[in-house]
């Protein structure tokens, strides 16, 4: 039998916040325009980082990252805390240098190269990069 | 004591396609389904779909140019989304032509002539 729960806010047993909710990977949720259902885990993000390749190789905030490997000029891989369950998943980036290419993925990391106006591979204070696709 | 609700879908009450979370630093609420990916996307060169959610199909449009349609359309044309090339070498990758059913990407060298190449893309908007 399936269940509907009508509920404008989700926020943990205490009110205090919604760091303890757990949503269960079938669930599905109302379309922003109310025709649609999709699943809610889908649509999540899995992974997102800012990071610097630039003066300093640093991790400026993220999500689902561990750590990052420099492997030289422009290049860097995201290490995952928590797998995704194949090397298929989505995962766009951007660069404040001129432009960025996905260089590789496995279930444990994403690996991006960015590039200088010369089409060189060239470190950037800036690297945006998400990940979509399925846990482990 | 930790709690557990078991539940197959979520509704907003006031208004069914619109609830509320709290924010990591819990002083704020987000919209849950404005914050969900309504779409990602990752395909081959010559748009055979890899790995995807609510995209029903890639077409091939010629030399590095590809349309890739939704399952449950978008609401408007202003739908938001990033692409990537997936390659080992200098390509760029354009998320453009975006319709309530679809959207284009254009992927190309370093020379700016239009190349084949793997893409990553997602979007983020209203759903219908």
């Amino acid at each position: 039998m399936t269940s509907q729960l009508n509920v404008d806010t989700i926020v943990d047993k205490a009110g205090s916040g919604g760091t303890n909710v757990k949503i269960g990977n079938t669930s599905t949720y109302v379309s922003d325009g109310g025709s649609a259902t999709q699943n809610t885990v889908q649509g999540l993000g899995k992974s997102w980082c800012n990071y610097e390749t630039a003066s300093t190789f640093v991790n400026n905030d993220s999500f689902n990252v561990s750590s990052l490997g420099d492997f030289g000029a422009g290049s860097c891989t995201m290490n995952f805390t928590n797998n995704m369950n194949n090397d298929d998943f989505s995962s766009p980036a951007i660069s404040s240098d001129t432009h960025i290419f996905q260089g590789g993925t496995s279930t444990s990391n994403v690996s991006n190269v960015s590039r200088n106006t010369n089409h060189a591979d060239s470190d950037a204070a800036r690297n945006h990069n998400t990940v979509h696709g399925d846990l482990a | 004591m930790a709690s557990q609700l078991k539940v197959d879908t979520l509704t907003g009450v006031t208004t069914a396609g619109s609830i509320d979370v709290t924010g990591e630093g819990n002083s704020t609420t987000t919209n849950l389904q404005q914050g969900l990916a309504k779409a990602f996307c990752r395909a081959a060169n010559d748009a055979s779909l890899t790995n995807t959610f609510n995209i029903a199909s890639g077409t091939d449009n010629g030399t590095g140019n590809y349309t890739y349609a939704f399952t449950n359309n978008m609401s408007t044309n202003g739908s938001s989304g990033t692409a990537v090339a997936v390659t080992n070498g200098a390509r760029m990758s354009t998320y453009s032509n975006v319709q309530t059913s679809q959207y284009d990407t254009d992927t190309h060298n370093d020379s700016g002539t239009d190349t084949d190449a793997g893409t990553c893309t997602n979007t983020f908007g209203d759903l219908a």
